[in-house]
């Protein structure tokens, strides 16, 4: 038991209490790691998927496993407040998230406009700056230092990554946009696997 | 203590005991609490806690609803309106007990 007894402090220990489960920190480790995925494999659509379906089975996980573990409270209206915003910002988050990945699709299926394709140059250090944002603005709400230094590092990290001359589309890329290593690549793994075939019809001549 | 040694205020006998104390103080600060983050907070056991809850709740302190959620039983605690008088009494009462305290 406390040996101080001040209402203040009892609440406020109690309110942070409620975000003491380690599934923040989970889901945003998780974030910084594919985050960095997305880099190395040249997806980032990765990220964007993540933050879409994070955000939604956060809430689920939260009902199912937290909520019998650390008891349930209904605070009182300022906190009812900040948690009404913290829910605007993490369906913001999930909105935008899916746009920008709605975005890239767009832009790996057509022609696009020169700003477009810009965007897309940028699009990396777009779902950076939405996702540290987010992390900025919870940590504001629901008054979580490491949320915010969650959010520094993430934007750390995104500065750290240089956008290229044409869009890191990865995987939805269509042909004309992937890099010339890529192509490369794929250009030396269709001819080595060829080659046993290739060997095999000047030995034998048989063409089948 | 004789009668007529009894002082002319009176502490609530019920609100002071200090896991009481405790208890009412986190349900004081919240709208209602469940048994589980109760017991968390207040580092009762969960004996304990369900004795002095049983003990507010007769005193009309406090109001348990217990409601299942998914098939599994779910008990909320929640201060009522005379409860919250109750604490508010206490601690004017407190407050101007130490108010004018000398220093030592």
């Amino acid at each position: 038991m406390s040996s101080r007894l001040a209402l203040r402090e009892i609440e406020k220990k109690m309110w942070l209490r409620t975000f003491e489960h380690g599934m923040w920190d989970i889901g945003i480790g998780s974030m910084f790691l594919v985050f960095g995925l997305a880099i190395l494999v040249d997806f980032p659509a990765l990220s964007a998927i993540w933050i879409a379906a994070l955000i939604p089975s956060f809430r689920e996980i939260g009902h199912k496993l937290i909520l019998p573990r650390i008891g349930h409270v209904p605070f009182r209206e300022p906190r009812k407040r900040a948690k009404g915003r913290l829910t605007g910002v993490l369906a913001a988050t999930t909105v935008i998230g899916m746009g920008a990945f709605l975005f890239m699709f767009w832009l790996s299926k057509g022609t696009t406009p020169s700003c477009a394709l810009w965007a897309g140059e940028h699009v990396v250090l777009f779902i950076g700056l939405i996702w540290g944002g987010a992390l900025a603005i919870t940590g504001w709400l629901v008054t979580l230092p490491r949320l915010n230094a969650y959010g520094c590092a993430g934007v750390r990290i995104i500065g750290h990554h240089r956008p290229r001359a044409r869009p890191p589309l990865g995987l939805l890329a269509r042909p004309c946009w992937r890099s010339d290593s890529v192509d490369r690549d794929r250009s030396a793994l269709a001819i080595s696997s060829a080659l046993p075939q290739a060997r095999r019809v000047v030995a034998t001549g048989d063409t089948r | 203590m004789s009668e007529s040694a009894k002082p002319d205020y009176a502490i609530d006998r019920i609100v002071h005991e200090p896991a009481r104390l405790m208890v009412m103080a986190h349900l004081y600060v919240v709208e209602s609490a469940d048994y589980v983050f109760l017991m968390q907070n207040s580092g009762l056991t969960w004996g304990n806690l369900s004795s002095h809850l049983s003990k507010l709740e007769d005193a009309g302190y406090v109001e348990i609803l217990k409601e299942f959620i998914h098939k599994k039983p779910h008990t909320m605690v929640q201060l009522t309106q005379s409860g919250r008088e109750a604490f508010d009494a206490y601690r004017r009462q407190m407050k101007s007990l130490f108010e004018d305290l000398p220093e030592a």
